[in-house]
């Protein structure tokens, strides 16, 4: 159910608020937990949702005025904080950690009256591409139990496929909302940076994180979008248009639009499924009277891989700096000194990956490398940004398919170099600083035989992006809903 | 090329302990991905200034004014070990 049709359910009375989140609770509690359990939830927020739905549903009986999420459940990734409700960001060195205040898109979401459902799995710290770097174990693909979500948003994205919640809000500061919706067939919507605050979100890359929505549809991460968005004091670099209408013209078409695809992204370990998808999706861009046409973006694919697994670890190593057991979280008493001290906490409580990133960063960041890695890279990272702006002054919107295969198997990724290159399509807008979405572009078969969730269905989905220019979330929203429309229409 | 020397002195740099096999391992895994790096060099960057972020605000201010902060004492109540209203750790100096 999308956010519109729970709206209505509940504001016609044919639910009551308090049995839609026992709906919830109860598929969550159905395919969530157990050895071949989704795992998409570390904390679920049963008593606070319960008693929540309550107030709503005397809310709708007296008929008060509802906000626009009124009585929907939505989920929040778990490295975004949330008030006396634990948040771990999926990593051991949080496992004790409860936040005093809410993240802004948190409040917003609240202020708005949506129902904070579940704290969702995520890759520790968002460091993965798969959801399989949870220090709190792995989230499955609720469509191929042996598969991945995608990640790092992998929870958020799991709980919305399988009905756990209505949506769900996740980050993107590589992809991490687009990779999950690709593997996952919803929506993964990354903002232009800025659009919605960071604070409360636990840095990983503060240069270019984003809270994203995953939704079922566009409409809702519109919807969403436009209440998480906003000018926040406490975040400096915020400068969002408070409850903007991203739907306003949804039903223009897409005649006229200009539409490029970059040479770059049709390389050699583009999957032959993901391509043929690709482009039937042009095709049917086409008939709709867009014009497509092909471009040269010599910076897409590898070179924004390796600027952002240059920049991203160099902020990790800063910013993952205040984890030393001292003021919050988990900590190793038996050290001899404070420097001890912080070391055996870190080294027993923070992931493989997480470890890896930060000597990444470190070793970026030092003396004798800084020039030839982090440096380096910021400037090739202008070149992108200028590399993009051009194109935009050409075209309305750059598309790709999200990722290059359609979602792989737990475990097949083992070399972080494969796993840093599953980043190869979306990275690029994180460092360009534009918006991007993830729509479903259809469904191949799975020849797995791998149980799924949901009986009968023997597909897995394959993700296309758009990419449009910085704060042009109009256009994108409205060329994605377009679109969305005409797959639904195709896959009938 | 990354050394195991230098991986362990960024480790020690980074307040991670490793044990001498997985200091191996790191040091061919950030040899990999470091000798991937090596894509940017074909890029010409000369006379290009390096971007720091992504936001094109300057000079964000707060108005110098005092208002309602953090409940400090809420804060406080959560740390892992205290006395009074201090946080216990290790001492500098052993």
């Amino acid at each position: 159910m999308t956010i519109v049709e729970v709206k209505k359910k509940l504001v016609n009375g044919e639910i009551s608020c308090e049995k839609l989140v026992e709906d919830y609770l109860n598929r969550i509690k159905e395919v969530d937990g157990g050895e071949k359990g989704i795992n998409a939830v570390i904390t679920l927020n049963e008593k606070d949702a319960r008693e929540k739905a309550v107030v709503v549903d005397k809310k709708i009986k007296k008929g008060d005025t509802l906000g626009l999420l009124e009585g929907v459940p939505i989920a929040i990734k778990d490295i975004i904080c949330t008030n006396n409700l634990k948040t771990t960001a999926a990593s051991k060195i949080l496992d004790n950690f409860v936040p005093t205040y809410d993240a802004t898109a948190v409040k917003n979401l609240k202020k708005a009256g949506a129902i904070i459902i579940a704290k969702t799995n995520c890759d520790e710290f968002a460091h993965g591409a798969s959801g399989e770097n949870s220090a709190y174990g792995v989230t499955r693909n609720p469509y191929d139990l042996d598969k991945v979500p995608g990640g790092s948003s992998s929870g958020s994205g799991a709980i919305v496929a399988y009905g756990g919640a209505t949506a769900a809000l996740g980050t993107d500061t590589g992809g991490s909302t687009r990779l999950p919706a690709s593997f996952l067939g919803l929506v993964g919507l990354k903002p232009t940076y800025g659009r919605v605050s960071r604070r409360g979100l636990i840095a990983m890359c503060s240069s270019i994180d984003s809270i994203a929505p995953i939704t079922e549809n566009v409409s809702d991460a519109a919807i969403l979008l436009s209440i998480i968005s906003n000018k926040d004091p406490q975040d400096s670099t915020s400068s969002g248009f408070a409850g903007k209408d991203f739907t306003r013209d949804f039903n223009k078409g897409i005649k006229g639009l200009k539409i490029a695809y970059p040479k770059e992204a049709l390389l050699e370990g583009l999957d032959e499924k993901v391509k043929k998808v690709f482009f039937e999706n042009l095709e049917m861009l086409k008939a709709e009277g867009a014009k497509i046409s092909p471009i040269s973006l010599p910076l897409f694919g590898e070179p924004a891989v390796a600027v952002y697994y240059i920049i991203v670890p160099s902020e990790i190593s800063s910013n993952l700096a205040r984890f030393d057991g001292v003021g919050y979280g988990m900590r190793e008493n038996l050290a001899k000194d404070l420097k001890d001290f912080y070391s055996k906490t870190r080294t027993k409580y923070l992931g493989k990956e997480v470890k890896r990133r930060i000597m990444l960063g470190n070793f970026s960041l030092s003396a004798g490398y800084f020039d030839a890695y982090y440096n380096k890279a910021q400037k090739v990272r202008r070149l992108i940004k200028e590399e993009a702006q051009k194109a935009f002054e050409k075209y309305d919107l750059i598309v790709t398919p999200t990722t290059t295969t359609p979602p792989f198997k737990i475990g097949e990724k083992a070399d972080p170099l494969a796993m840093y290159l599953v980043d190869i399509y979306s990275a690029y807008a994180n460092l360009a600083g534009i918006c991007a979405i993830s729509v479903n572009g259809g469904w191949v078969d799975n020849n797995s035989k791998a149980e799924s969730i949901f009986p009968g269905k023997k597909k897995l989905p394959i993700g296309f992006q758009f990419m449009a220019k910085q704060w042009d979330e109009e256009t994108l929203l409205r060329v994605a809903h377009h679109f969305e429309k005409l797959v639904s229409k195709n896959n009938k | 090329m990354i050394n195991l020397k230098e991986v362990k002195n960024i480790a020690e740099l980074s307040y991670i302990n490793f044990d001498e096999e997985e200091i191996k391992q790191y040091t061919q895994e950030l040899s990999k991905i470091m000798d991937f790096f090596t894509v940017l060099k074909k890029i010409d960057t000369q006379d290009v200034e390096p971007l720091l972020g992504s936001s094109e605000l300057e000079d964000v201010t707060f108005e110098d004014r005092p208002k309602a902060c953090f409940n400090s004492d809420s804060i406080i109540e959560r740390v892992p070990e205290k006395q009074d209203r201090y946080i216990k750790t290790r001492a500098v100096f052993n």
